[in-house]
């Protein structure tokens, strides 16, 4: 079992460090933002922040490709944000993989971008927050947050 | 200790920092600023701009309690480690955030009352609350997680060690 865990650098990697303590011993490996908060990570691959580069996404998409050819992941969890869209497209083209995406605990009442954008392609679609199900529709589903 | 943090957003958030820092000034606490991309240096307490994440848990580990932007990392890190946590929006009409879901977060946490999170809507709400938890012996922590936060992650790690099952 491997597991590839997406999310930027702030609150979405506090989330993510949450649900790594029922990971077992899976292995696993990050795909985040290079910061602080993200260097002591023991195995990470860091991309550009494309939203804040544009100019960058071409070499973000190739790179990321080139993790999951290397990688093979069975199973890829984001928390989000934005780094999630591109890791979950390209992970079509690699059959069996499953998608699990956690809406972060910040989007109360309105969906995310991300999260529209990468719900039709998640195979588990969560969010934390009730009032978030309606805005969602069916594929989405709520049992608890993380706050 | 009075751990002050901004979080990792790469948007400054100099409002709060100011604010806490004049606060700081009739305050016993030794007082730790995480400033982020702000531009304004804190002359009452000390401060610095990122750290990594062991570094921000240790300050909040030694905290008497919290005083964050209203982000979710620092509300969890809060519970985890049972502190109190006075949170304040970033605001988009300051170039704070994107949007103002930071505010929308205080108004929901604000309705929920939760144990040991207290949230205001501006900073000039702020000295109130900071005097208030520091006139307190011991103020009530954050937390502990309730059933609600089990309930994800048992979801999660059935799924991921699951059968799985169709898109």
């Amino acid at each position: 079992m491997k597991i590839a865990l997406v999310c930027s650098h702030g609150g979405h990697l506090t989330e993510m460090k949450q649900i790594e303590t029922r990971l077992r011993d899976a292995d696993r490996f990050y795909l985040t933002y290079p910061a602080e908060t993200t260097r002591s990570l023991p195995r990470a691959y860091f991309l550009p922040q494309y939203t804040r580069f544009p100019h960058l996404i071409p070499l973000c998409l190739w790179k990321i490709f080139r993790i999951l050819l290397r990688e093979r992941p069975d199973v890829i969890i984001s928390t989000g944000a934005e780094l999630a869209v591109p890791v979950f497209y390209l992970s079509l083209f690699f059959p069996g993989v499953r998608r699990v995406y956690v809406e972060c605990s910040a989007q109360v009442f309105r969906p995310s971008l991300t999260g529209k954008l990468v719900i039709g392609i998640s195979h588990l679609f969560l969010v934390q927050w009730k009032f978030l199900l309606e805005k969602y529709g069916p594929r989405a589903r709520y049992v608890g947050g993380l706050i | 200790l009075i751990y002050v943090t901004v979080g990792n957003h790469f948007q400054p958030f100099d409002r709060l920092i100011r604010e806490m820092d004049r606060i700081a000034q009739g305050l016993d606490d030794r007082v730790v600023m995480q400033i982020g991309a702000g531009v304004y240096r804190p002359e009452h307490g000390e401060w610095f701009d990122f750290a990594p994440f062991e570094t921000a848990e240790r300050h909040i580990q030694e905290a008497r309690f919290v005083v964050s932007h209203a982000g979710i990392g620092s509300i969890i890190s809060a519970r985890a480690h049972r502190k109190p946590i006075i949170l304040v929006p970033r605001r988009r009409t300051f170039g704070e955030h994107f949007n103002d879901h930071q505010a929308e977060m205080v108004r929901v946490l604000t309705e929920e009352r939760r144990p040991g999170v207290y949230p205001v809507e501006d900073v000039n709400e702020l000295e109130p609350m900071v005097r208030r938890l520091d006139r307190l012996e011991e103020p009530e922590p954050a937390g502990p997680a309730d059933s609600g936060r089990d309930r994800l992650l048992d979801e999660i790690e059935r799924f991921v060690f699951g059968p799985g099952g169709p898109l």
